[in-house]
């Protein structure tokens, strides 16, 4: 794609026959009734996606209004404190997973693939499921409020608080498998956005030009694969020390309250870049629209996101300043928290420098894009004061961080994403939002915010401590209260306009759309369907609307790749990962129930579990796992024979494996987030043991070395058997033999590791609980590796796997010897590591 | 078409060394003062700094001589961020010399 086709290079120059089109739009077609909820379609999911977690956000705004009202007065009595402790959590908690994250992922479901010229993302089904698990989850979640079951430690349910010793009940447990559950729906989105992004680019969309918010969204993505994790780690040992008093944290048996600090922290600050680097990407795509100029420094802005997201990782700790953390560690994050600020003011530069160098239009999209500059900059203020270590001592736990965390997340990322919602609703939309009403909704936020939360900062510095039901009159708190339930209720105001501009406008439709509204140059604003654009365009640019003239008429009269639907089915276009030259065609799944199905039973799954309904909770995980066992069957299609056309000549195959394959480049990320799990994992077992050293055994109380041995030679065998299997695919037994002698010889391994560690007591001591943690999780990966080997014996049984259909196969051998290699790691470090260290 | 490992080396470089900087000088300084032992956790985390900003700055300058290719550019600015952030950090050791 070194030298772009101009004109004259179209690859279908000549008119398309009227079928074709009709033919993509039966095929794309939202199906009518009730079978419109086994609609996967970006376009459909992606507007759900954002309504739900908007529900949310209003939800959550609700409890906060309570809680506001409560402080309006001193010596309120209207909301007891057990009441008031589970409104702020649900607030807190809410906000974050349910609102945050969600819709930020959301709005990259709907506008990515318009975005890169692609017909839908490439796990469109994983869409589905990632939505149904989190809209049902979210709202079983929700409800727990009204049975008074909500949790009550906070939106970081710090332990002790929140162990079965101070927290008896199920509440808490709601958050911990609530949460757990809702994080495993964020990371299937992310892992679709992270191949979405890397494999299904238009043509010529090489990294350099690809829009600002795709790379946000790619870096989001990546953020989350690797800080979900220890989150999911987190709460897992969290509800273990809970349910069976597994005492990771809990010191008097070796276990440390600090670990979960650690472990939750890892994610919590990547957490709030998770959130603002896709409010930042869409900033950066509204300011160049509103002031007709390309985005100035647009490598630099990428180089920013890049940079921020991996700094982020290094800022966990200032969060944990007053926690007694020795004095060098704290000074190493304090500096880190320092070069953060590099990366975002790169970012702010480039708006700037973007806004003085066009002409600004302001209308409301621009108004939030301002207001988010105003805010965000105070917000940013306040947190270099927080970030310095002996200011951070004087008002840790005080309304100055309520105050400072509102102003950073508010204006970080609630200006821009009602920016976003003004700016893209004519791509979504028949009408768009009223502008008058917008002008009102900005005021009301803008003044709003800032007059709830500006006086939270002298509250706070006058002492007041966050997370208070009330307050006794007299210490000089009572006015900056009362104007903060003002502010809250203004807020509320310009919300409760902004629904009701929302409900009057709002009529989805990718077909009759308002349209490129505000004159944009990318390419979400192409001519588009259900079946996203026509066809798929070469783009030359970053803002190619801007530099190729005709490229909205030639995409929409399909004279640019795929105009057609050559497999009669859904389809879109893989691409390269590096300049987007089209390498193969991607047969999408037709609607289906599977993915429905199958969230509506993890989802309730995890319920029963909360309710500790164990056995309802087991027919349900069973029932989850044949809704996916039935999706897993209709995978990988059948290969076709001859290459496709798709235009211009250019024949590519609609089937492919090995690198290629898109579903390699989930496998990857799937195992990236598995590596990030046990990385976790890594660190608590050492962080144990540099808390405690003393309750780590003695060499005469280890295993024997030969017990180790013999496990690690069984696990090794076992991926020398599935290699087996993948040299004799076109036999008619052997391959089936070869992965049942690796599953039992897994099997066979899981059964020595278990038996040498038979004489464990996970309750008595915290050492004995992390090392049955690791029994467990190699437990754990071996069955997901046996059920998908089982696949592969099923499908080779029934002819849907052989040496050339092989896609399948090829994720369960990768995800195999993945198993293999963490639980040799694993033996190294609980045999290994005790012995090295033993005095 | 190009699969990718190359190109993900050449944007992750930096960030890698960076990373393997900041759980070296966290490990170890963790260590140290937990098992008070002061000198050597500082001592060690000393030498990762030197050997982690050399390894940014002989990466981020060889990656500059290409910059033309996007990737190249992009892998060398974060290598000079990464040198920038190893250098902030590590030049704590020398201010907050003990645990307390």
């Amino acid at each position: 794609m070194s030298d772009p086709p101009g004109r004259a290079a179209l690859p279908n120059p000549s008119p398309r026959p009227r079928e074709e089109l009709e033919a993509l739009e039966r095929i794309w077609a939202i199906p009518r009734g009730l079978r419109a909820l086994t609609e996967y379609n970006n376009n459909l999911i992606g507007c759900v996606y954002i309504g739900t977690a908007m529900l949310f956000f209003v939800l959550a705004g609700v409890l906060a209004l309570a809680m506001r009202s409560q402080l309006a007065l001193p010596d309120s009595r209207w909301i007891d404190p057990q009441l008031y402790n589970q409104l702020f959590t649900m607030h807190g908690t809410m906000m974050m997973f349910l609102f945050a994250v969600p819709v930020v992922e959301a709005f990259g479901i709907l506008l990515l693939p318009n975005m890169l010229g692609a017909r839908d993302l490439p796990f469109p089904r994983l869409s589905a499921y990632a939505y149904w698990a989190y809209a049902i989850g979210g709202i079983a979640f929700f409800c727990s409020l009204f049975a008074g079951l909500a949790p009550t430690g906070g939106w970081f349910m710090n332990p002790p608080l929140t162990s079965e010793t101070y927290s008896p009940g199920i509440n808490e447990d709601f958050w911990l498998l609530g949460i757990g559950f809702i994080e495993i729906s964020a990371i299937a989105g992310a892992i679709e956005i992270i191949v979405g992004i890397l494999r299904t680019r238009a043509p010529g969309m090489t990294l350099a030009r690809m829009p600002i918010f795709a790379w946000a969204m790619l870096v989001f993505a990546l953020m989350i694969v690797f800080a979900f994790p220890a989150i999911i780690l987190a709460t897992a040992l969290l509800e273990l020390e809970r349910a069976f008093g597994w005492p990771f944290f809990d010191a008097a048996k070796g276990g440390d309250p600090l670990l979960w600090q650690h472990l939750f922290w890892f994610f919590g600050h990547p957490e709030v870049y998770i959130i603002f680097l896709p409010a930042a990407g869409m900033v950066s795509m509204i300011v160049p629209t509103m002031a007709h100029v390309p985005l100035a420094g647009h490598r630099l802005v990428i180089l920013a996101l890049v940079a921020t997201a991996f700094l982020s990782f290094g800022l966990w700790v200032h969060h944990m300043f007053a926690t007694g953390i020795p004095a060098p560690s704290l000074a190493f994050f304090e500096a880190a928290s320092m070069a953060v600020a590099i990366p975002s003011g790169v970012q702010v530069f480039a708006w700037i420098a973007t806004i003085a160098r066009g002409r600004l239009v302001v209308r409301t999209p621009t108004l939030f894009v301002l207001g988010f500059l105003f805010v965000f900059v105070l917000g940013g203020l306040t947190g270099v004061m927080v970030a310095a270590i002996p200011f951070d001592w004087q008002a840790h736990d005080t309304y100055f961080v309520v105050a400072h965390l509102h102003y950073v997340l508010i204006g970080g990322m609630v200006f821009p994403l009602f920016a976003a919602f003004y700016y893209w609703m004519p791509f979504a939309s028949r009408k768009t939002l009223s502008e008058r009403l917008g002008r009102w909704v900005f005021g009301l936020l803008f003044i709003g915010v800032n007059l709830a939360f500006f006086p939270m900062h002298v509250v706070g510095l006058a002492g007041m401590p966050r997370r208070v039901y009330t307050y006794p009159a007299g210490l000089g708190w009572e006015s900056f209260n009362l104007v903060s339930t003002i502010g809250a209720f203004t807020i509320a105001a310009g919300v409760l306009i902004f629904v009701v501009d929302l409900v009057r406008a709002f009529r989805p439709s990718a077909k009759s759309n308002v349209g490129n509204l505000w004159g944009a140059g990318t390419l979400e604003w192409l001519p588009s369907g259900n079946y996203s654009n026509r066809s798929v365009p070469i783009v030359t640019g970053a803002y190619p609307l801007w530099e190729q003239p005709d490229l909205a008429s030639h995409v929409d009269d399909g004279h640019y790749f795929l105009p057609h639907a050559p497999t009669g089915s859904r389809e879109a276009l893989l691409t390269d990962a590096l300049d987007g030259s089209p390498q193969a065609l991607l047969r999408l799944p037709p609607p289906g129930w599977a993915p429905l199905v199958a969230a509506v039973c993890t989802a309730a799954c995890f319920f029963a579990l909360t309710l500790k309904l164990v056995w309802i909770a087991v027919v349900l995980g069973a029932l989850a796992i044949s809704a996916m066992m039935h999706w897993a069957w209709q995978l990988d299609p059948r290969p076709l024979a001859e290459p496709v056309d798709i235009g211009g000549g250019l024949r590519v195959p609609a089937y492919v494996t090995g690198p290629a394959s898109h579903a390699r480049w989930a496998l990857v990320a799937l195992l990236i987030v598995a590596g990030s799990l046990y990385a976790s994992y890594g660190f608590s077992y050492l962080y144990l043991w540099v808390v405690s050293p003393e309750s780590w055994p003695r060499i005469e109380a280890l295993p024997p070395l030969a017990s180790a041995a013999v496990t690690a030679l069984l696990v090794a065998a076992s991926s020398g058997a599935v290699e087996i299997a993948d040299r004799t695919l076109d036999r008619r037994v052997a391959p089936r033999l070869a992965l049942a002698a690796a599953i039992t010889l897994i099997v066979a391994a899981s059964g020595a590791d278990l038996y040498a560690y038979r004489t464990l007591e996970p309750s008595a001591s915290a050492y004995d609980a992390i090392v049955a943690v690791a029994v467990s999780i190699a437990a754990f990966y071996a069955i997901v590796a046996i059920a998908m080997a089982g696949l592969c014996i099923a499908r080779h049984a029934r002819s849907r796997l052989d040496a050339r259909r092989r896609v399948t196969f090829d994720c369960a051998r990768w995800f195999w010897h993945y198993t293999v290699a963490q639980t040799l790691l694993g033996i190294a470090l609980v045999h290994g590591f005790p012995r090295a260290v033993a005095p | 078409m190009t699969y990718g490992l190359a190109t993900v080396a050449r944007i992750s470089a930096g960030i890698v060394i960076w990373a393997a900087h900041f759980g070296v000088i966290y490990g170890s300084t963790a260590l140290a003062c937990a098992r008070e032992d002061v000198s050597l956790g500082t001592g060690i985390a000393a030498t990762a700094t030197l050997a982690a900003a050399m390894s940014a700055a002989v990466f981020g300058i060889r990656e500059w001589r290409r910059r033309e290719r996007f990737e190249s550019w992009l892998g060398a600015t974060i290598a000079a961020l990464a040198f920038v952030a190893i250098v902030f950090e590590g030049v704590t050791i020398l201010m907050v010399p003990r645990c307390g």
